[in-house]
Parts: structure tokens; sequence; C-alpha cells
């Protein structure tokens, strides 16, 4: 049936698993849902969506206990069924918690395949908290280095972020919330650009465009407001999201897709002021993609979700330099902004240290979980 | 081991690679003191947390800086002093033992020979090359003493602060330094060369901690009755203070080095939090307002949590030196205290900190020196240098004098 | 791992021990002197500067004190005439005056044109000459070493007699006494074309090395001997041939007289060198006093070949000579 194109939510791992099993009743129709797990149980037990089960042979039905080597493998057991799911997807949205087994080993593998499928790859990944130890940091960060080289786009979700944004006494569950909501408000934002009927239309293909090289970093944003001014209040949340403050993240992309979602009260002209904060705050001198639609559902709230990238430079010719040494092929277009400087900031491309099994590169304050004034 | 047969040119050129800042300085001997001829400094390209992440920028920074410092002191420089520090340069006490074969338990200097060679007989850990070694006392039947030549005694202990590099670091710092026409002459541990900067021989004798936190690394040495103990190294330095705020306040490095040096404290006070800070000041347009509360918060968790890093190491090693009694950190060991230099010693209040942490008394030490803008306490390092040079080696050689040299000068300019 | 790689492939570091962990002996360092860089460069020149001035200035003045005497030699007038003259020959200094009278310019005359003057006599081999700073001419000779004489009968006047030196030039022999002219070894049968010094002696290119070789220190003996050397087998049929040879008469008067004479000695032309050994190595006293040597004169023939054997081996014979 001719349709419009489709948006296929991948959750992969025990933490994508459960993430999309919380976001799935919020979103909206036009999305399909895919759970990827080594785990029979989990995958069988329900859910949302489609569950397919990977490395029967390797695992057995189990968890992969942590290996990625053992995670990648059983992937491309199921490559043809992978592929299968994959094929008629326009975007794949691939969320993974990194420093498992199944999240860091699978996840490239996955997005390699979605790729090849012809989908544009946007991947969610959370890195480890602090507090998890030395092995799952160093795997999160070959995982994630992996993963940046075969996804069109990658955005980090830090856990110990997560802490910051709640209050010290609140629970656990609570500090998960705030990644569900990133997430979740992305999905939104992503669908709206391809259903029909939005105030301000945008072709899926300009937006795959914006995503369109592998390795470059990527920016995301989400703010909520309400009330009189809703659409500037929500841009701004969005300039000071922390998603877009982690250590190193980049801060002006050269393309930006804004997506401005507001109730029946919103005007064009709000949704147009709150992109023009956006701008402000993010760059998009090149592209800006600006999308717009009325959700009646949603009050006098407004949802603003930004995702930039940086497009490639042009390649210049190559000049014989006096000894010029060979370029890696495993290198991004541009050496500047890889995805490991990145995450880890200025310390992107030199060995993580980690005392008492803390990777003492990131901040101090995040690690204790300390919450700062505001201010 | 420095071959004994080797003089000590009258030019002495020493060069501190350090994270953040190269300095070069060339002195020259005159009378055992040292006078210094020409000094330049560049920022350091290709280094983070101590470690060369680009060879080509950092040959690059340190040749300029040789250039520069050959300029000013209008001759050639053949050989270079080249600093060590950070995670490259690890040190371990090693031990040479012999039974005193005297009837009579005297010792004799072939004794004390023996076992300084049977200290350095032993293996360094592998692909680790042994760089330097630093007498500590030795230990004659369980009690240390100066001289054991004399005295009597059963056993015989002979004790040594080796460090060594590892042999990709070596290659690497040994090709840079050759492939500018100079010979290296030798490495001097940037920690002991700052030791001998700012602590006095008193302080050396009675018993001193000393932590060089630089912007790459914290190195630290520990002084015991005027012999070093031991010493070690954190990689984590300014330049993560200077990181966590960029991260905290969402600023640039820059904004977030300024903000560093005028604001950032190594304790945090509850009235910072009523404090409110402008960037440029002039409230003018793109400035931004912070709460100095948070800039302190940031800034002493970092540095605290560095110093106790430090602590634990400290303990760490005096475990292993002292496996029978268990050490504390207090002035019973180190009487006078601890002494803290390299540029994050710039900090406010960061002797405070010490004190908080280490529960010991603190000074910041800086060097002495001819120039003014050296004598803060990021240079403490390259000053230190210089006399560590001067006192490791043998009594200096005459400059040649004569017609060819008399001509030299006169056509130089 | 193949074995290929085994045996050519980089092989791990091993540390036999503490020696070499010392890192003096594990990195030895091995300064490079040419600079690799810009600033290297820059470092270079500047210290090798002073050096290349202080020689720059040094060659800069000497080139300039040798230009200003130089100069100053040229402007003094060499009229007064200070000769200074040497020579390692016989010839006397009235040789280069006469050169300079010949000219209206006299003693002032051009250096090279004076020089080459006299070169062509051929008595001299090569003038050396020169004008010092106070005018005075300097000349020194080397003259022609004289091996043989040769006498000339010109279709009008008295006979001439020229001497050769080892190159087959003739030369007038200026200043050479009488005694030593007897003393040298004429060469007749000679043929020649030209008159004077122009005088070209076919076979000369033979004779001259052969008696050069002979004066020398080592048959000195036999040189002194000699009387006369004949061409006369050296031309006609016999040029070129195996049969060619110089005949060397030697002087009667130079051998004891209870023995045959030896008359002559026949050398080859192609292999005079090897025969001169082989007369060094023979004992021709001995030779000539054996019982059955009853001729009243021998000929040593040195260029006889026995080719019995299939390398032939050269053989002397002492024939008698023909009445």
């Amino acid at each position: 049936m001719d349709r419009a194109p489709s948006i296929l939510l991948v959750g992969l791992g025990g933490a994508g698993c459960a993430m999309v099993a919380r976001l799935a009743p919020g979103l909206p129709a036009d999305v399909q849902v895919l759970r990827v797990d080594t785990d029979a149980r989990l995958v069988a037990e329900g859910g949302p969506g489609a569950g397919l089960q990977v490395g029967r042979a390797q695992t057995r039905g189990m968890g992969t206990g942590g290996e990625p080597a053992l995670g990648s493998v059983a992937a491309e057991s199921e490559e043809a069924a992978l592929r299968r799911a994959f094929t008629g997807a326009a975007l794949v949205v691939l969320v993974t918690g990194l420093g498992g087994g199944t999240g860091s080993g699978a996840a490239p593998v996955v997005a390699r395949l979605a790729a090849e499928a012809g989908a544009t790859v946007l991947a969610f990944a959370t890195m480890p908290f602090s507090h998890e130890g030395e092995r799952r940091m160093r795997q999160a960060n070959e995982g994630a280095v992996a993963l940046g080289q075969k996804a069109h786009g990658l955005v980090f979700v830090h856990n110990d972020l997560l802490l910051q944004q709640v209050s010290t006494e609140a629970p656990l569950s609570e500090s998960f919330a705030a990644a569900d909501a990133w997430v979740g408000g992305a999905l939104r934002a992503l669908a709206a650009a391809f259903e029909p009927g939005a105030l301000v239309p945008v072709e899926p293909a300009a937006l795959r465009g914006i995503l369109a090289s592998p390795g470059s970093p990527t920016l995301f944003a989400y703010g909520v407001g309400s009330g009189p001014g809703a659409a500037l209040q929500a841009a701004r949340a969005a300039g000071s999201c922390p998603l877009a403050h982690a250590p190193g993240a980049v801060t002006k992309v050269a393309a930006l897709f804004v997506s401005v979602a507001g109730g029946p009260t919103m005007t064009s002209a709000d949704a147009f002021e709150a992109v023009g904060a956006v701008r402000l705050r993010f760059g998009g001198e090149t592209t800006t993609l600006l999308c717009a639609r009325i959700d009646p559902s949603f009050g006098d709230r407004v949802e603003v979700s930004v995702l930039g990238a940086s497009l490639p430079a042009p390649k210049p010719a190559p000049k014989p330099k006096k000894g010029a040494k060979a370029v890696d092929a495993g290198q991004p277009l541009f050496g500047f902004a890889t995805e490991e400087t990145m995450r880890r900031g200025q310390f992107g491309g030199t060995p993580m240290t980690f005392i008492e099994g803390q990777d003492v590169d990131v901040p101090t304050y995040i690690r204790k979980a300390v919450r700062l004034p505001a201010g | 081991m420095k071959p004994q047969n080797q003089t000590l040119p009258s030019l002495i050129a020493v060069i501190d690679v350090g994270t953040h800042k190269t300095v070069g300085l060339v002195g020259q001997l005159i009378d055992g003191k040292a006078r210094m001829l020409s000094y330049s400094e560049r920022r350091t390209d290709g280094v983070v947390k101590g470690t060369v992440t680009d060879l080509e920028k950092l040959q690059r920074c340190v040749h300029e800086v040789v250039n520069d410092v050959e300029r000013g002191a209008g001759r050639a420089l053949a050989e270079v002093y080249l600093s060590m520090s950070g995670p490259a340069a690890e040190g371990e006490r090693v031990k040479g033992i012999i039974s005193v074969p005297a009837a009579d338990g005297r010792v004799t200097r072939q004794d004390l020979a023996d076992a300084v060679a049977s200290a350095k007989r032993l293996e360094p850990p592998a692909g680790r090359a042994t760089i330097l070694y630093m007498r500590q006392p030795t230990i004659l039947d369980n009690r240390p003493v100066g001289n054991p030549v004399g005295m009597t005694g059963r056993r015989l202990e002979v004790l040594f602060w080796r460090v060594t590099m590892d042999e990709p670091n070596l290659r690497l710092r040994v090709g840079m330094v050759n492939g500018m026409s100079m010979m290296l002459r030798d490495f001097i541990l940037a920690s002991h060369a700052a030791a001998c900067a700012v602590a006095t021989e008193a302080e050396k004798q009675g018993g001193v901690l000393l932590i060089d936190m630089g912007a790459g690394t914290t190195d630290w040495i520990l002084y015991y009755k005027e012999h070093i103990l031991c010493a070690g190294s954190i990689p984590v330095g300014g330049e993560h203070l200077t990181n966590d705020l960029s991260v905290a306040l969402r600023v640039s490095r820059e904004t977030a080095e300024d903000l560093k040096q005028r604001f950032a404290s190594a304790v945090h006070r509850d009235n910072d939090l009523n404090q409110t800070i402008w960037k440029d000041g002039d409230r003018g347009l793109g400035d931004q307002q912070f709460n100095r509360g948070t800039i302190t918060k940031v800034s002493s968790l970092r540095y605290q949590e560095t110093l106790d890093f430090v602590r634990k190491d400290v303990l760490r090693q005096l475990d292993q030196i002292f496996p029978d009694h268990p050490t504390k950190l207090d002035q019973h060991l180190l009487p006078s205290g601890v002494i803290l230099t390299g540029g994050s010693a710039n900090l406010q209040d960061a002797a405070e900190a010490v004190q908080l942490v280490l529960g010991l008394p603190a000074r910041v030490g800086v060097p002495a020196f001819e120039v003014e803008s050296f004598r803060k306490p990021e240079y403490a390092g390259v000053v230190g240098m210089m006399t560590a040079a001067i006192t490791d080696a043998p009594p200096p050689r005459r400059r040649p004098t004569g017609f060819l040299a008399t001509l030299r000068d006169l056509f130089r300019f | 791992m193949s074995l290929f790689r085994r045996l050519f492939g980089k092989r791990p570091e091993t540390f036999p021990g503490q020696k070499d962990r010392d890192w003096r002996a594990l990195v030895p360092q091995s300064v490079n002197p040419v600079p690799g860089d810009e600033i290297g460069r820059r470092r270079a020149v500047r210290s090798r500067l002073p050096v290349v001035l202080a020689v720059l200035f040094f060659a800069l003045l000497g080139g300039l004190l040798w230009y200003v005497v130089d100069e100053g030699a040229a402007a003094t007038p060499a009229a007064e005439g200070g000769l200074r003259f040497k020579t390692d020959g016989l010839l006397g200094a009235d040789v280069v005056r006469k050169v300079l009278e010949a000219h209206p310019e006299g003693a002032a005359r051009d250096v090279h044109s004076i020089k080459a003057e006299l070169q062509k006599d051929n008595q001299i081999l090569v003038a050396d000459v020169g004008r010092g700073p106070d005018g005075v001419l300097n000349v020194r000779l080397t003259e022609r070493k004289a091996v043989a004489r040769l006498v000339v009968t010109p279709p009008t006047g008295p006979m001439i007699v020229r001497l050769l030196d080892p190159t087959g030039v003739t030369f007038a022999g200026v200043g050479y006494p009488a005694a030593a002219v007897r003393g040298l070894p004429e060469l007749v049968n000679y043929r020649s074309t030209g008159t004077g010094d122009a005088m070209v002696v076919e076979g000369a290119e033979i004779a001259g090395p052969f008696l050069a070789t002979a004066m020398g220190e080592r048959y000195r003996a036999f040189y002194n001997q000699w009387a006369a050397v004949s061409l006369a087998d050296c031309f006609g049929v016999h040029e070129d041939a195996p049969g060619s040879s110089l005949r060397v008469v030697l002087r009667p008067g130079s051998q004891p007289a209870d023995r045959p004479a030896l008359a002559e000695v026949v050398f080859s032309t192609a292999r005079w060198r090897e025969e001169f050994g082989i007369l060094k190595g023979l004992d021709l006293e001995s030779l000539l006093r054996r019982p059955d040597a009853t001729a009243p004169a021998y000929v040593l023939k040195l260029n006889i070949l026995n080719r019995t054997g299939p390398k032939p081996v050269p053989e002397p014979r002492l024939v008698p000579v023909a009445r």
C-alpha cells in the first residue's frame, strides 16, 4: 500500500528495549517498533511492537553477559531477518544502552545493516554511569566509536547527566524519565516530519540530507514550554538542554532541523519566533528545516525539538605534502571533530584514565552526582 | 648512571616540556653558580594529559624554543637536559642487600659498592628502561645511617629510587632531541627539580611532601631525611579543572580558563553562592552571568578530589615501604608539611584545601630567580632543573679560549 | 608464522641484561647533523655563519693583498737588466740574452713571449720565465738529456754532430764538452728527414727509449761499453718483422784482452726490455772463456727464440763473427 514513508524505532539490548517499552504508548501511530535482544524471555514477554531474538546459537536465549564480541556475532547471525525488518523504512531510530554486550557489540552491526538497506540511521546511545566501573566504560567507549562510524546521526545520553536533572531525593526512575522525555520528543518530531498535513511540511529526503554523513557529530536538543510565550520558552529550554552541553558537544552546527509542535493556540508567528531563538543559539546558517504541527491534545504546551549536524566540508584536492601520512580510512571526513572529541571533549584521542574504576576525565561534580546551584 | 668521565660544559640548557607550556632556559656556570643567559617560553602543542598526541606539533614547538634560547644566548647548543614527568616516568624502590662479610662486622667501601651493584642489577619492568637512580638512606641492621663505611653491623641494605620510562616514550624523546641536532645529556625528574627550586635543605631534612600540580598531571615527591623516599604521578591537572568548568557552565574552554583564573577557588564557601559574576564584566550584549558558588563548587570538588588521589597514592606507597607499621600522613612523618607548586597552585585557597584534605600544613612554593617573571609556581620546574643539572654533574670544563674561539666571537652577532 | 616472516621479519626486541636496560645503551643517540626542518636550517646557518664570515673575510683580505702586490709589481719598470738564470743542463745565460736582444723591447719584453722564444730551441725542454717584484727576470731552464750522438752530413759544409734525447728529438748540444760528446754512443744507419732542429730521425722512437733505459742505473755498466747503435736491421725488409733488431757495437778497448772479444750485442726491437734482463743475468765472462770459444770475436744474439716447445723460450747465443 502506498503510504507515507515509515519510521522504525529499534530498541537494542536490555536498556534499549526497556526504554522502547516505556515510550511506545505515547508514540504516533505510524511509528513501528522493533525490539531486538539476545534474551529470549525479554523478547517474548511482550510489550509493544515486534520482537526479534538474535544470537540463538551463541547465547541460547540468555543475555550476552556483557561481552560485546558476543553481541556483534549474535547480530550478524540474524542478518537476514534484520535486513527484512529494515526494508521499507525511511528512517530507523536506534535506541541502545552502551557498556553491555548487546548494546555495545550489536549496535554497530545493526546500524550498518539498516544503512545498507537504504534507511537513514539515527542512534540514541546511553553511556553508563561513572560508578559502573572501568570495564563497562571502556566497552562503551569502543562501542561508541564503532557505532559513530556506521550510523548517520548519533546522540549521546550520559547517564551521569541524568542525575543532574532531578533533585537528590528523587527516585531513580525519575531520572530515567528525563531521558525518556528527550527521546520521545525526538521521535514525535521526526514522525511529524513524515506525516502529511503539517502546518509547515518538510521533505523526508531533506531531513535525510542533514544527517547524511556518518561520523559527524550530531546535535540534539529538546525543550518544552507552556502558557503565554510558550514557544519562546520552549526554544530557550531547548537552548539550555543538557544534551547539548555534554563534555565536548558541538554548539554550533551548519544544518538544523527544528520541529515545533503546539496546541491550537499556537500561531505561525510564535513558531517562527521560536525558530529564530533556536537559530541564534545553534547556528544553522547553511540549512534550516522547519516543521511545525498542531496537535489538539497539547493545549497550551509547546514542544521544540532540534536536530542538527555539520555538513561535511567538500573534500579538498589532495596536495602532496612533504612527509604527509597516509589518511586513515577509518577517520571521518573532518579531522577536527571526531565522534570521540565530541564525547570526551579535549581528551578525545588520549587513553582513558581510570582511578578506582572511575573515568577521571569526566567532571568530578557529575561523577559525584553533585547538583549545582541554579544560575 | 652517568658516565663519570663526561665533564659538564659551561653552558647548561634545560627544557621543561609541560602540557600547557614549554620553557627553555640557558645558563652559564660561573664560580659554581648558574647565571642565566636566555630563556624562552611557548605554548605546548600536541600534549594532552601529559601524553604526546601529536609529535610533529610538539617537535616544532620545542624547536622554536630552542631556536629562541640559542639566539638569546648567542651560542649554538650542543647538549640539552630534558624534563620527565607524568605517567611516562614511573618510579619504584630497588633494594640491594648484602650481609657484611667481615668477621667483626665492619663495613668496608667494597661492601657498599657490592650492595650498590646488587641493587642496580635488578631488572626494570618489561619494556621499560632505567633512566636514573636516586640515593636513599642506607640501612644497617634496620637503622638508617648516612655513611655506613666504618660502622659495624650484620645486614647492609642499600636503597635507590629508580625511575624508568617505557621504551616508545624514550625513543620519542631521544629522537626528538637528536632530530634537532643536539645531544640529550640527561633526563631530570620534574618533581625533583621543582623541589630543588622551592624546598629548602631544612625542609628536606625534616620531611616534606611536594605536590607539583601542572596543567596535565600532578606529580608528587616525598623527601625524608634529605633523601627522596617515594614519588608518584596522577594524570589529572589544571586542564581537568578548566574542562569541568566548561561543562558545568556551558561555556567555551577559553572562557572557562579565564573564569577559573579569576574566580575559581579550591575551597567552597557558602557565601559564594550569594555572589553573581558577569563574564565580561561590562554587562553588554553577549555577556553572561554566573553564580560564583557554582564555579567554586565545581573547582573545589575537582581540586580536592585530585588531592585525595594524591593522598591515597602516597599512603599506598608508604605502606609498601613500611609494611610492618601503618603510616599516617601527619606532622610526625612530615614536619615541614606540604609544598604546593605548579600552575594550579595559583588557585585561590589552594593551601587551605591541602590542609583540609591531607591534614598537613601547606605553603605555596615560589622559586627564586633573577628574572621577575619566573618567580611564579609554574616555573619552579624549569628553574629547579638548572640547579638539579649542576648538582648531579661533575665539575665544569673550561671553555676553549684561543685564537679560533676569539675569532668566532669577533664574528658573532 | 611463515618461515619467510620469521627469517626476514622484524625480530622482537630482546634485552639480554642489565647493561642494556640503561637508557643510554638501549637507545644510542645519533645526533642528526643535517637540519630537518625550517627552524633547524635557521639554527644551522646562525651557528655556522661566524666561521663562514671569518673565512670569507680572511680570503678577501688575502686576495686584496695579493692584488695590491701584483699590481705593484707590474708598475715598476724592468728596464735595468737584472737577470737570474738557472739551468739543469749545460746552457749558458747568453741564450737568454740573445733572445732578449733580438727584440726591440729588450728586457722589458713580455714574459710569455720570452718563454715562447726560448722554447723554440730544441735543447730547452721547458723554460720557466718570471719577473720578480724588483723587475729582475728569473729564468729557469730544463734541458733535454742526451742519450746518443748523431753525425749529420749536409750536402755542403762540414759534418755536424747533434745529440739525441730519449724522445727522439735532436738538438745541437751547445755547451757540451767534446769528451762528453765522444763518450756518447753513436747512432748509425739511421734515416732522417729535415735538417737542424726540425730534423726527424726515423727509428729514434725505438732507439731513444732503448738508450735511455741503458743509461739507467741498472744497466749503466753495459752502456759505458757501447760505441754505437745500428739501426740497419730496423728498416727495409726487416722493418716491423720478427727479425727486426738493434745492433749494439761494443767498444773494442772496453774488454779484457785474454779472451775472445764481444763485438756486438743484438737486441730485438720488440722485446729489448726483457733482453736487458737476460743480459744482466748472463755470466759473459765464463761463457767467453769456455774451452770451445776459439773465434777471435763473437756476436751475442739475445733474440733467438727456441721454438722446440709449445711456448718459445728465449735462448741467447754466441755466434762467431763472420770474417
